[in-house]
């Protein structure tokens, strides 16, 4: 580790799976939580420490999870108002659709 | 370092299975993990962004002088909007198909919603709707949590709040 390298060894974790609702029956009611060792929280940490002071200049300003100083309320806000305005509009030429997606499988997944 | 060299050993019935090499994705628990994430959807911000630069899509505006909204991101919560036209919509299903092969995430199809402005007429819509291969669905849905429709009764669209806390 004092040449700047990464030992390998330090990057194996265990998954830990926690129920999800009342009843687990399928593997969908499991959330697998990956427990890592102190010392690589430790250095991610510090990364993140690092990342989260550029991070208001790499991410736009239509994404609001995680940056600091942004709040999940805004977007929740402006989603409401602009949802309202497409609601009440009843003529005019600007004709406008609003699509919800889902991205799934954001963390965990082997194949 | 972080996605490539990981590798997983699963704790069941207290006891080791392992070690699992995944092919992608990130670890929950990671403390670095939203990061990484939301570091990805900006790809998926900046296709949208190239296009409307491009003029390829127009995002929605509340009123004449407000700033157009193509977009809105949280984690994998995703709302766009774009105005009603055949060549728009097929710009964003590509952008979609294409971030989804791109990051090796999933964007799953009967999950799509889609919602029209009052002023669009009915073979409209149809139309759109089979370009992007989605179901419609009006109001019932919650964007972070809260309804993204509000309807007369307020009472009646926030009651589940109040159901959770009591």
């Amino acid at each position: 580790m004092n040449e700047g390298q990464f030992p390998p060894t330090l990057n194996s974790t265990n998954i830990a799976f926690i129920p999800k609702g009342i009843e687990q029956k399928t593997m969908k009611d499991w959330r697998p939580i990956t427990l890592c060792n102190v010392l690589y929280k430790l250095f991610s940490k510090v990364l993140e420490n690092r990342l989260k002071k550029i991070l208001h200049k790499c991410i736009v300003d239509s994404q609001s999870a995680f940056v600091p100083g942004r709040s999940i309320l805004d977007n929740a806000l402006v989603a409401i108002e602009l949802v309202h305005y497409m609601k009440t509009k009843t003529k005019g030429k600007e004709k406008s659709v609003a699509l919800k997606l889902d991205i799934s499988k954001a963390y965990d997944r082997i194949d | 370092m972080y996605v490539e060299t990981v590798d997983y050993s699963v704790i069941m019935n207290k006891e080791m299975v392992g070690p699992i090499i995944p092919g992608r994705g990130l670890r929950q628990g990671d403390p670095l993990s939203p990061y990484l994430f939301i570091l990805c959807v900006e790809g998926l911000s900046t296709l949208i962004r190239n296009a409307e630069n491009r003029g390829d899509l127009h995002g929605v505006r509340v009123c004449r002088i407000a700033l157009r909204i193509s977009h809105l991101l949280f984690v994998d919560d995703c709302f766009l909007f774009f105005q009603v036209e055949e060549s728009q919509a097929i710009v964003k299903k590509q952008i979609v198909t294409l971030y989804e092969e791109a990051s090796g995430q999933a964007i799953s199809l009967p999950k799509f919603e889609i919602f029209y402005s009052r002023n669009v007429q009915e073979p409209q819509q149809q139309s759109i709707t089979n370009i992007l291969g989605v179901r419609v669905v009006l109001g019932t849905s919650k964007y972070l949590g809260l309804p993204s429709m509000v309807r007369r009764s307020k009472k009646a669209t926030f009651s589940f709040i109040k159901d959770k806390v009591w």
